[in-house]
């Protein structure tokens, strides 16, 4: 008796095994496989550096005018062109840029009484650091705010000679006077970058430029010092012309505050740059 | 005595001739081959409607009409027709061949074929010499291609023309018969590849005599086989260049559709009782004659592709093997019993009484003339007999049987030994005992359910089938395989079905569009979808490491300043 419940449990076990397989056979699929393939950005390590160089020209020109203590003293006209370069480096949203610009001016002066007249050269040396930091968590589909600091330093070298004859300047006693201006200031500013498409866009920005400031009559041997509150503008359109190459131009606007002690200039003028980054 | 002498002679010439005619309808074994494939592993290969359907009716038709033993068929169909079982395949078939002393082999395959060639279109580009991948199994697989040395590429996992070649050389029968229904699939230089094929077969031993060595060594030997194919005819859907198709009007690939199309035609036109014994010629011609008289979408098969002959040893050939042996269903005219058309009514004849002769008086001189008979009015022509067409004594009324055919969806169209029946699922149908091929097809969808049913005389038979498949979408990272995937948007033929992990019960067998979408992503996929066949879609979702696409706020850092 034990022995065929035995042999009934062994073939229901096998019976309930064979069924299991079964089914299992019967379950089979057939199986495709495809992949789907993503650009993921969150896996993606965008490439995050970059170097680069530019070269720059601004070129300033049109009616320019003295004032001593918010009054006009004379009328004027500036001829003044700077080129410059620029090199940098960037790490994701942060860029650090060294600029060096050399140029002239040429201003012709009259006095608001209409005598004298005076000629003024300009050289102009600059020495620029600048740290920019795109601000991607604020950007839009067509606005990326960013923040720039840094540091200017300006050398001006100036010789007013004057051209009516019979004057002479008080300080020489003679027609010609020379002096040499050093601005030193720290920048900080904001702009934003407006993309229309992937190549066309405006850029605009502003630094406030506190400045130290010291001028020389190396004439005379006289020096003055002061400090003052400027500012440098730029507003550009661009055209990314292909990956990395950027064509700007528009107007740049510069304001050297060297305080009541020493002169302050402002100028406006057409500004051009062309630069070329490499992302790795 | 001489009675004796001729009955018996008539006897033994009538069993003679029973015997020679049971020889010749049943004693030519035929054996074959058939693959149809319309699935294939492989995502890149795009699956096709018909061929398995295709090939599941020819099998059926043959076994039914064209004088095969099924046992004598290998059928594989879908998955089942990988590389590895058609070559299994080949071996059983040359063993059937062996066994049953087979005279006439075919060798039917529905599916992907490709181009291997110098030409820059090719599938496979060849550079030098080399074994050409023609047939794709189910298990193909693009990816598994190769570079040789001289820039050719290669893939193994394709069945080569070389290899087909071989087998069709080395099999044990007189004739084989090699129907192929695939893209590219007219071969120029068939007839020499098997004949380079015939020379030997290679044998493979370990080399040295060392028991250690790891190594084989194949020599070639002339076996001087007396049992390999002498007579092989290839019958192709295209020109090796040329594509070949499959119609949804149509059912059935078009080469395929010819073929079941003449054999059935053959059939209706040979009286019961009759064989008619098929050979490659004429099926050729009957294949042809048909893609220049059928018309699909405006267009006659003919200018989309035109099969092709290839036969050897010589054009004579082609009226000496043999396809099949089709049977004839068709009742014989039964010659009526009566004239069919009435009789004229007999020429109306004037009857004159014949004279009496009277012997002349023995002493009369002059004979008077005999008086003047009577007139004797020319009797009306009978009624012309009213023939009645006898019908023909009852024949014995063929055994019937009947089948109940139930479909889950109801609705299928039926399709009977080949013709179209009235009536649609779920139906109980009324038919001749023995064996028929019943071919189902919901409207709508190319998925043709092809079956044999035995009909017991005077008994019912039961079939439900079930014309709905299975369908499961999953998807998975390819980074943590083991761990649920990323949810992704499954449509089917346009209809949103949910996201992933999902498995779709019942759907309807046939052609599907497939489409996901995963983010930006989005992928379509023609499916065919087989009862008892589920298919799983899984899609591997890869996150590359690229560039991304670059926003309008990437550019900014483009800007210099």
């Amino acid at each position: 008796m034990n022995k065929r419940i035995f042999y009934l449990l062994v073939i229901g076990l096998g019976l309930s095994v064979s069924i299991f397989l079964a089914g299992n056979a019967l379950a089979q699929s057939r199986v495709i496989e495809e992949q789907i393939v993503l650009k993921d950005p969150t896996v993606s390590a965008p490439k995050k550096w970059a170097v680069g160089a530019s070269a720059e020209f601004w070129y300033v020109f049109g009616p320019y005018d003295s004032y001593d203590n918010g009054v006009k003293v004379a009328d004027g006209y500036i001829n003044s062109t700077m080129p410059g370069g620029n090199a940098f480096i960037g790490y994701d949203n942060w860029t650090l840029q060294f600029s060096y610009r050399a140029g002239d001016a040429d201003i012709k002066m009259t006095d608001v009484s209409g005598t004298p007249t005076w000629n003024e050269k300009q050289d102009q040396k600059e020495f620029e650091v600048t740290l920019r930091y795109l601000i991607r968590a604020w950007s839009a589909k067509h606005f990326v705010p960013y923040l720039l600091g840094g540091y200017n330093s300006t050398a001006l070298d100036k010789i007013y000679t004057l051209e009516t004859p019979g004057w002479t300047w008080t300080s020489t006693g003679t027609p010609v006077v020379h002096y040499e201006n050093d601005y030193r200031s720290w920048m900080l500013g904001v702009g934003a970058v407006v993309p229309f498409n992937q190549s066309i866009g405006i850029r605009g920005d502003v630094r406030v430029a506190f400045t130290d400031a010291e001028s020389k009559n190396t004439d005379t041997g006289s020096e003055w010092s002061d400090s003052g509150i400027g500012g440098v503008g730029f507003l550009t359109g661009y055209w990314n012309i292909f990956e990395g190459l950027n064509f700007q131009v528009g107007g740049k606007f510069q304001y050297l505050n060297g305080g009541d002690n020493v002169a302050s200039y402002g100028r406006l003028g057409v500004f051009a740059m062309l630069g070329y980054s490499y992302k790795f | 005595m001489k009675r004796e002498l001729v009955k018996t002679a008539c006897f033994g010439l009538s069993l003679c001739t029973i015997l020679l005619y049971a020889v010749n309808v049943c004693g030519e074994q035929r054996a074959a081959l058939i693959i149809g494939i319309s699935q294939y592993r492989d995502i890149n290969i795009r699956d096709l409607k018909y061929a398995d359907s295709d090939a599941k009716e020819l099998k059926s038709t043959l076994t039914l009409i064209g004088g095969y033993d099924q046992n004598n068929i290998i059928l594989l169909t879908n998955t089942d027709a990988t590389s590895q079982n058609i070559r299994n395949a080949f071996r059983r078939l040359n063993e059937i061949c062996k066994t049953n002393n087979i005279k006439d082999v075919l060798i039917f395959y529905s599916g992907h074929g490709v181009l291997a060639g110098k030409e820059k279109t090719s599938d496979f580009r060849k550079i030098g010499a080399g074994a050409r991948e023609f047939l794709a199994p189910a298990d193909a697989d693009l990816a598994d291609t190769y570079i040789l040395s001289d820039g050719s590429q290669a893939n193994d996992t394709f069945l080569k023309r070389e290899w087909l070649a071989s087998q069709v050389a080395n099999l044990a029968a007189k004739s084989v018969t090699l129907l192929i229904d695939s893209c590219h699939s007219g071969i120029p230089d068939f007839e020499g590849l098997v004949r380079d094929n015939m020379r030997g077969q290679f044998n493979p031993s370990t080399v040295g005599v060392q028991e250690n060595l790891k190594g084989i060594k194949v020599y070639a030997r002339d076996s001087g086989r007396a049992d390999t194919t002498n007579q092989v005819a290839l019958i192709s859907a295209s020109a090796e260049k040329d594509y070949s198709m499959e119609f949804e009007t149509l059912n059935h690939g078009a080469m395929s559709y010819a073929l079941l199309k003449n054999i059935r035609e053959i059939e209706k036109q040979t009286e019961l009782g009759n064989v008619v014994q098929v050979t490659v010629g004429k099926l050729y011609e009957s294949i042809n004659a048909t893609f220049y008289s059928t018309a699909v979408e405006g267009q006659l098969l003919v200018n989309y592709h035109k099969p092709q002959m290839f036969v050897m040893p010589n054009i004579d050939s082609i009226n000496q093997i043999i396809f099949c042996s089709i049977k004839g269903t068709q009742p014989k005219p039964i010659p009526p019993k009566f004239p069919e058309r009435a009789p004229e009514p007999p020429a109306a004849v004037v009857q004159k009484p014949a004279p009496e002769i009277t012997p002349p008086p023995p002493s009369a001189a002059i004979q008077q003339p005999p008086p003047a008979p009577p007139t004797v009015a020319a009797p009306k022509p009978p009624p012309a007999p009213v023939v009645t067409a006898e019908k023909p004594p009852p024949e014995p009324a063929a055994p019937k049987g009947w089948i109940r055919l139930e479909t889950i969806p109801a609705g299928a169209d039926i399709t009977l030994d080949g013709s179209p029946a009235t009536q649609r699922t779920n139906a109980l149908l009324e038919l001749t005992a023995g064996r028929h091929l019943i071919v189902l097809q919901l409207p709508g969808s190319s998925y043709r359910h092809v079956m044999t049913v035995d009909i017991e005389p005077g008994k019912q038979t039961n079939q439900l089938i079930d014309l709905r498949g299975d369908l499961s979408v999953h998807a998975i990272l390819k980074e943590a395989p083991q761990q649920p995937g990323p949810q992704i948007d499954v449509y089917l033929d346009g209809q949103y079905l949910g996201k992933s992990d999902l498995d779709k019960r019942e759907i309807i067998a046939g052609t599907h569009e497939l489409m996901v979408k995963y983010k930006e992503v989005t992928k379509t996929k023609s499916v065919e979808i087989r009862p008892a066949s589920p298919l799983l879609v899984r899609y591997i979702i890869v996150q590359e490491k690229g560039p991304q696409k670059p926003t309008l706020q990437d550019s900014a850092r483009d800007v210099v300043f």
